[in-house]
């Protein structure tokens, strides 16, 4: 799931994971808050089999109304079923020590990406991934 | 025809001689210890009393009428010398008259030439000498008088300053017209009334203990330090005063004068310019940031375009591009860099300069001429150095960075060398980074801090930020640097840096 208000961005990065691996799955929304519509019917319709729960989320910080910590606060409150295997990164091209701190104060973000997104980065995500089960946080510049 | 015996005439004589000298003198006899045992009519009217309260007392000429205790010993002195004893006395009877009595004390002898009374004779000279001093202390008294009032004009007129005098309990015993606009009490309210109504509640104990400590300065008659103190109105307002003091002593009594300015607007401006500073900063911080954004799309469409099959000069032109973007990423982190140092300095920490060079030496891998450059590297360190670890990280990293892109090419007899020399004590470290490079023309030596200064352009790779960061950093803790050069010999810079202990922090 790629989470980006820029247009640009949002295409670029559904490329890169085309690149990587041409079989995902990738589902794009603009805002965050479109987003949060998407996790509330998947909370509602858990049976749908078109809605399918994803696995790796990529949130952009910078958008406007609903920025990326602003979507944490939303998201916390949802219901849906294992919520905890859903890894969700926040993508950024800032590397303000603030934003990365705050990051890693965030429950359920698994860790900050700086970009442009590659298709090293992704490797590199899901190599340590499969390394280390704990829950761990992760930074990637 | 009578005869005139001469015993006749003698006695005669004598006896007008001594109702004249009785009119005229005060006379009295006093016994060996002092005691009064004779004295006629004009030393009671002198003294406004009479022979039986006044008769066995010391004499009160000789004891108290002495206008100095030096004058009294002196008269002591030569009346037990068995010699004569002139000079003016000064009296002040009961009933508030003041004499001046030109005395001569003859002390008087028996047979055996024992001292056994005095005689004292007294002529009162009060008018005569009165006039005569009188008239030296009228012109005194004027010019005096015009001394005051000059002073006292000036002093009840400064309206900007604020004067206060007080006494050394610290009561307000003057008050000018500047004290009475800034604080609003009239003189009549004030006077009598301590300084510290004068200081902000909130900053009494304050307050009080810096006003002493200036006390204390001025009373062992060293200068005492400007201090910044928050004054209060009779309305309660609180406004923001300099206050200085200075202290004279008169007879027993100490005095301090207070001047005190109204910095209200100074504050004002300050705050100011403070917030401005910081609104600025955070522009340009917001600013860099926000413009990385269409960089970093760019640069992610950039990757995408190296994936397609592309020709020769197409793929010759994406690298152009990538490089572009690249200078264009790094110029925006360093203005977002600079634009947050000040906030940098909460964050001090042990700095591990092994570890600084370390990660820097990989960071400045990439870059050209890396790989002919030989590192001299020497780190002498007796104390832990306390800094902000990015801050030195950034300092290091550019003067480093500089060196290397300034070397001159690797050849069989010129090695490019880079010394870099660390030596840290308790106070501060001081950083070396020399070169034996290219060199920096001597014109461009004082503007090498300069914000876009960049060195020969064929060269340089730089942002023009960095030596402008590092100065910046540098002026932000009170450090010092310095750059000495030689065109074709190398360039070295020296920097300075407080060693930001616990205590040798500055409270910002």
């Amino acid at each position: 799931m790629l989470i980006d208000d820029n247009k640009i961005d949002l295409f670029v990065n559904q490329r890169i994971i085309e690149i990587y691996n041409p079989e995902v799955n990738i589902r794009t929304f603009n805002n965050g808050m479109s987003a949060i519509s998407f996790f509330k019917l998947l909370e509602l319709n858990v049976s749908i089999k078109s809605l399918v729960l994803p696995e790796v989320v990529f949130l952009d910080v910078n958008m406007p109304e609903m920025n990326g910590f602003n979507f944490f606060e939303e998201y916390r409150f949802l219901n849906i079923p294992n919520k905890g295997s859903i890894d969700i990164y926040m993508l950024s091209s800032s590397i303000c020590p603030k934003d990365i701190q705050k990051a890693k104060e965030e429950t359920f973000c698994s860790g900050y990406i700086t970009k442009p997104l590659t298709v090293e980065k992704i490797k590199n995500l899901l190599k340590r991934e499969g390394m280390k089960e704990n829950q761990q946080f992760r930074k990637i510049i | 025809m009578q005869t005139i015996t001469r015993t006749d005439t003698l006695s005669i004589n004598e006896k007008e001689l001594l109702v004249s000298l009785n009119d005229h003198l005060i006379i009295s006899i006093s016994d060996i210890s002092g005691c009064i045992i004779y004295f006629n009519d004009n030393f009671s009217k002198v003294l406004g009393a009479t022979l039986k309260e006044v008769h066995g007392q010391a004499n009160q000429l000789l004891k108290c009428l002495a206008t100095s205790k030096a004058i009294y010993w002196e008269i002591r002195k030569t009346l037990t010398t068995g010699q004569k004893w002139n000079g003016v006395l000064f009296y002040e009877s009961q009933n508030n008259t003041s004499f001046w009595l030109e005395t001569t004390i003859t002390p008087l002898k028996d047979e055996y030439g024992n001292v056994i009374k005095y005689l004292i004779v007294s002529r009162d000279i009060s008018n005569h000498y009165c006039d005569k001093t009188h008239k030296r202390n009228i012109k005194v008294n004027s010019e005096l008088k015009a001394i005051e009032t000059k002073y006292s004009k000036i002093f009840q007129s400064i309206n900007v300053g604020i004067i206060v005098v007080a006494n050394s309990k610290g009561n307000i015993i003057e008050w000018n017209k500047g004290a009475e606009l800034a604080f609003g009490y009239s003189s009549s309210e004030i006077i009598d009334e301590p300084l510290t109504v004068l200081i902000s509640k909130k900053q009494v104990d304050k307050g009080v203990k810096e006003i002493l400590k200036v006390k204390d300065k001025l009373d062992n008659d060293t200068y005492g330090d400007n201090i910044e103190l928050l004054g209060l109105r009779k309305n309660g307002e609180e406004f923001p005063v300099e206050f200085s003091m200075s202290n004279w002593q008169s007879g027993e009594e100490k005095f301090y004068c207070a001047f005190m300015l109204d910095i209200s607007n100074r504050k004002k401006l300050e705050e100011k310019l403070k917030k401005t500073t910081k609104d600025l900063e955070l522009f340009l911080y917001r600013s860099a940031h926000d413009l990385k954004a269409p960089l970093t799309s760019a640069e992610g469409l950039l990757n995408l375009l190296k994936e397609e099959k592309l020709d020769k000069r197409g793929s010759f032109l994406v690298t152009m591009l990538d490089e572009t973007l690249e200078k264009g990423r790094l110029l925006l982190d360093n203005l977002a860099f600079a634009s947050i140092i000040s906030e940098k300095r909460r964050a001090i920490t042990v700095v591990d300069f092994q570890k600084i060079l370390g990660s820097i030496m990989i960071a400045l891998k990439g870059i050209n001429n890396y790989q002919s450059v030989a590192f001299h590297i020497a780190i002498e360190q007796e104390n832990d150095f306390y800094f902000n670890r990015e801050l030195i990280d950034s300092i290091l990293q550019n003067l480093i960075h500089n060196a290397i892109c300034f070397v001159k090419p690797k050849t069989e007899t010129h090695i490019p060398t880079i010394r870099i020399h660390i030596q840290v004590t308790k106070q501060g470290a001081h950083l070396t980074v020399a070169d034996n490079g290219l060199g920096i023309n001597k014109n461009h030596l004082d503007k090498v801090y300069n914000l876009y200064f960049k060195g020969n352009s064929e060269v340089s790779q730089g942002t023009g930020l960095g030596l402008y960061i590092v100065k910046r950093i540098i002026d932000d803790f009170n450090g010092e640097i310095n750059v000495t050069s030689e065109i074709n010999k190398g360039t070295s810079f020296e920097v300075i840096l407080p060693n930001l202990i616990e205590g040798n922090r500055r409270n910002d």
